[in-house]
């Protein structure tokens, strides 16, 4: 008979045998050391920071699934890295000339994954949808209604001209979804939204929860087949491991942030590639021009003298975002003004602005109290205090408050709590997002600023059509911004988003102005 | 208990909603959405009625078995944790096993030994790994064992590239395991080291104990048979608490390696205010302590003849 001791023994035993069984059999897997495979036996994987709640890409704002849905829906039309519009499903759309009516022209060769054609009826279902459940653009997209012409053309009607309305179509949340499997049911909670029934480059497979999502290529894709054969994207939360998981061989792709001072020596690394991606993004100082002094332009734009924005990025960014120098983003480059430019850094021009407007220094040499709020997601504390730091020079005495995101939404955006607020916001697809940050009632129009001149322009901008007269619009807007002080932005946004070298045709490198932003339909894979 | 379950509910409901932010804010994102969306979502999710009529329904539901919906997935309660329970049990108890395992045999080396160079060597190193943060050993392990090594898997519970099934699933879930899981296992065990030592040496320098060595008795059979079962426990009672937090203890561990477990997702569901997949996984929190800290009741008791529950 075996006495206790033993059969423990044995035990270990096994144990030990499967981990073991474990370890060579993932050893001697492709992965750790990729051979020289054709991209179509290839599994790209690619991490992501946060694993999605589900797939649904309309009905609320779901940024997490954002990258997979890019690969598995389709839009009506879609937009690159140049924040251009491009076909999608619609290979052409025509506006009447009063601007209210844009009419669409479909493929006809495109199917669901489900064999079931895609025609006019999924684009109509999709569109009154969003307007009727309130999905996450509906207030972007001022549709009147949406109806079918034929089999393969849509026409939607706008309830006003709007001239950002292609743009914010082509960009988020505008994804077509299939009538046959969504109408009639509660788009929240259909079961398609865990395992959903597409259009894309990719179908997908499967769904591992906390793990990864798994698609394969879909050979019927109307714009043709892509490269490679799967895509998994795993969930890895800290972006130290992700970059170790690149590091090492298990994923081919990192769009976590990568921590900002290892991009360096990770461009000197020859089976890497870096690219920096910038942004329509704004880094900048939202003042309450409702209370005092922020109510004053001059003290705003001696603020604008006193922040030095070079060592804010060099400094808080490891000089990755790019310094500001005008009021929007030039990323979006037909809009940009290029010479209506923030003032250069003097200190002691701030110091003269604000000793002339009556902000006269005390007896222990300071002009003014303000307290600046920020939400603690990195970098912008450290941005604070280096704001805090500049504005101490010229006699302005900074209380910084640092609050998680949700308190510091509620205290800025809500009660209007604040002297200064720190944040940043994306300014595009189109520059009608100005509108949202300085326009009158705008959602992200914090301090409540509002300058009748800039409201005018900004109605125009709507309301036309024509890309040149709207250009001209919006760069009156931005001299007008100098000379207003609104906000004061300080750096741009770039992110480092590293892969291995043997990836080709990536949609930010390689593939820009033909794919939309993480669509992986053009990706192969060299031998290496 | 009944009263604790009901009073832990109402204080954490409370609790839950006195932060500041709601979930409908929060999932429109720093994009603000039109109050036409707030106040479509906000009637969606029930949150537009008084705090007491929601609570009422939440308490309703739960007496039906029913932990309500997900603020965030839009799936059912029990069926997101469900999906990320055992990910985190896993790995949790293998840790908290393996501490209590290691500690104890430690404990009573050093307590067999006495005084001298191993105990001290063996108290420097438990109480370094006693004040190390958990997330920078973790991170310390993979740089060491996984990316300069390479001897283990940086992060995640499988193999990504391969579909493994049956026993090479087991293995490759196993392999996976173990940095983690030494991760934990190796913050856990100064605890169980320290109590096993001293409850040992208490033990040792009872009478009894010296009575048994004089008769002649083998000084393991002392150890083992009769010394042991009464030092052990203390350690029974720090054992059975530590369980109580299996469920959320991890969380640090799953973020760093990418763990599929439960920990992360309830740092994420704070985040986003998801008011009923919180209130689900406290529940299930409390419950779990209050039934670990029977069952450790339980244990003691039957560990030791002293104590008899009527």
């Amino acid at each position: 008979m075996l006495s206790p001791m033993s059969s423990a023994r044995r035990g270990i035993l096994v144990a030990s045998a499967l981990v073991l069984t474990g370890a060579v059999s993932a050893w001697s897997s492709p992965a750790t050391h990729p051979a020289s495979n054709p991209s179509a036996a290839y599994t790209l994987v690619v991490s992501a920071q946060t694993e999605p709640t589900n797939l649904q890409p309309d009905a609320k704002v779901n940024d997490a699934a954002y990258a997979i849905d890019q690969n598995i829906y389709n839009k009506l039309v879609t937009i690159d890295y140049h924040y251009n519009v491009v076909p999608d499903t619609a290979y052409k759309w025509t506006v009447s000339s009063n601007g209210l009516n844009y009419t669409f022209y479909l493929h006809n060769n495109i199917k669901w994954s489900d064999g079931v054609p895609y025609t006019s009826a999924d684009v109509v279902w999709t569109l009154n949808h969003i307007v009727k459940d309130q999905g996450s653009v509906a207030a972007n997209l001022p549709i009147a209604k949406a109806t079918a012409l034929n089999t393969y053309t849509v026409r939607v009607t706008l309830k006003h001209r709007d001239a950002a309305f292609l743009g914010f179509l082509s960009w988020y949340g505008t994804f077509i979804l299939p009538k046959h499997i969504y109408a009639g049911t509660n788009w929240l909670t259909n079961p398609n939204n865990e395992h959903p029934v597409g259009t894309g480059p990719f179908t997908f497979q499967s769904w591992t929860k906390g793990q990864s999502i798994t698609l394969m290529a879909n050979k019927n894709y109307f714009k043709g087949a892509p490269q490679v054969g799967k895509v998994v994207f795993t969930f890895v939360p800290d972006s130290s491991t992700a970059l170790q998981d690149l590091l090492n061989g298990s994923t081919d792709i990192d769009t976590n942030s990568v921590p900002y001072t290892q991009v360096p020596g990770l461009r000197k690394n020859p089976k890497l590639q870096v690219k920096l991606i910038t942004y329509p993004d704004y880094a900048y100082i939202d003042p309450n021009v409702q209370k005092k002094p922020m109510s004053d332009v001059k003290f705003r734009t001696a603020l604008s003298y006193a922040i030095d924005r070079s060592q804010v990025a060099e400094k808080a960014t490891s000089g990755i975002w790019p310094v500001a120098e005008g009021m929007y983003p030039p990323v979006i480059s037909w809009a940009y003004n290029k010479n209506a430019r923030l003032p250069a850094y003097s200190p002691s021009k701030a110091e003269q602005l604000l000793t002339a407007a009556g902000y006269k220094p005390n007896a222990q040499g300071v002009r003014a109290s303000v307290n600046l709020v920020v939400f603690n997601s990195p970098p912008f504390p450290d941005i604070a205090t280096l704001v805090k730091d500049n504005l101490a020079k010229v006699g302005i005495n900074v209380n910084l408050v640092e609050l998680d995101i949700n308190t510091w939404t509620q205290r800025v955006g809500t009660d209007h709590d604040f002297d200064l607020a720190l944040l940043s916001g994306f300014q595009g697809p189109d520059p009608d997002a100005l509108m949202g940050r300085i326009g009158p009632g705008g959602t992200e129009n914090n301090g409540r600023f509002d300058d009748p001149r800039i409201d005018k322009l900004l109605l125009k901008g709507e309301e036309l059509t024509d890309r040149a007269q709207r250009a001209a619009i919006y760069k009156q807007v931005q001299s007008l911004m100098i000379q207003d002080m609104p906000i004061i932005p300080i750096t741009g946004d770039s992110e480092p988003t590293v892969a291995a070298s043997y990836v080709q045709n990536l949609p930010w490198t390689g593939a820009e102005g033909k794919v939309t932003f993480d669509d992986f339909s053009l990706v192969t894979i060299s031998p290496h | 208990m009944v009263v604790t379950v009901v009073v832990v509910v109402g204080l954490n409901f409370l609790i839950i909603h006195i932060a500041p932010g709601n979930p409908v804010d929060i999932m429109s994102g720093t994009q603000a959405p039109s109050p036409q969306q707030v106040a479509y979502l906000e009637h969606y999710y029930g949150l537009d009625q008084p705090l007491y009529v929601q609570f009422w329904r939440y308490v309703d539901g739960l007496l039906h078995g029913n932990f309500g919906m997900s603020i965030s997935f839009d799936q059912p309660v029990s069926a997101v944790v469900g999906a990320h329970i055992w990910a985190t049990l896993l790995l949790t108890l293998a840790a908290a096993i393996l501490a209590l395992i290691i500690g104890v045999v430690l404990g009573t080396y050093a307590a067999a030994r006495g005084e001298g160079r191993v105990d001290l060597a063996l108290s420097i190193v438990t109480y370094l790994f006693y004040a190390m943060p958990v997330f920078w050993l973790g991170l310390l392990l993979i740089l060491a064992f996984s990316s300069w090594l390479h001897l283990f898997p940086t992060s995640g519970m499988t193999n990504l590239r391969e579909s493994y099934t049956g026993l090479a699933y087991i293995g490759d879930v196993a392999y996976h395991m173990v940095l983690p899981v030494a991760t934990l296992t190796l913050v856990q065990f100064p605890i169980y080291y320290r109590i096993g030592k001293a409850s040992m040496m208490e033990v040792l320098h009872e009478d009894y104990i010296t009575t048994l060595t004089a008769t002649g008795m083998h000084p393991n059979r002392v150890m083992f048979k009769y010394a042991l079962k009464n030092a052990i426990l203390p350690t029974v009672t720090i054992f059975g608490l530590s369980l109580g937090y299996v469920i959320t203890g991890a969380a640090l561990v799953e973020i760093v390696f990418g763990w599929p477990g439960i920990g992360q997702l309830t740092l994420n569901a704070v985040f986003s205010r998801d008011y009923t997949l919180l209130m689900g996984i406290y529940i299930m929190t409390s419950v779990s302590i209050a039934v670990m800290i029977l069952l450790t009741d339980v244990a003691y008791s039957l560990l030791d003849p002293r104590i008899r529950y009527s």
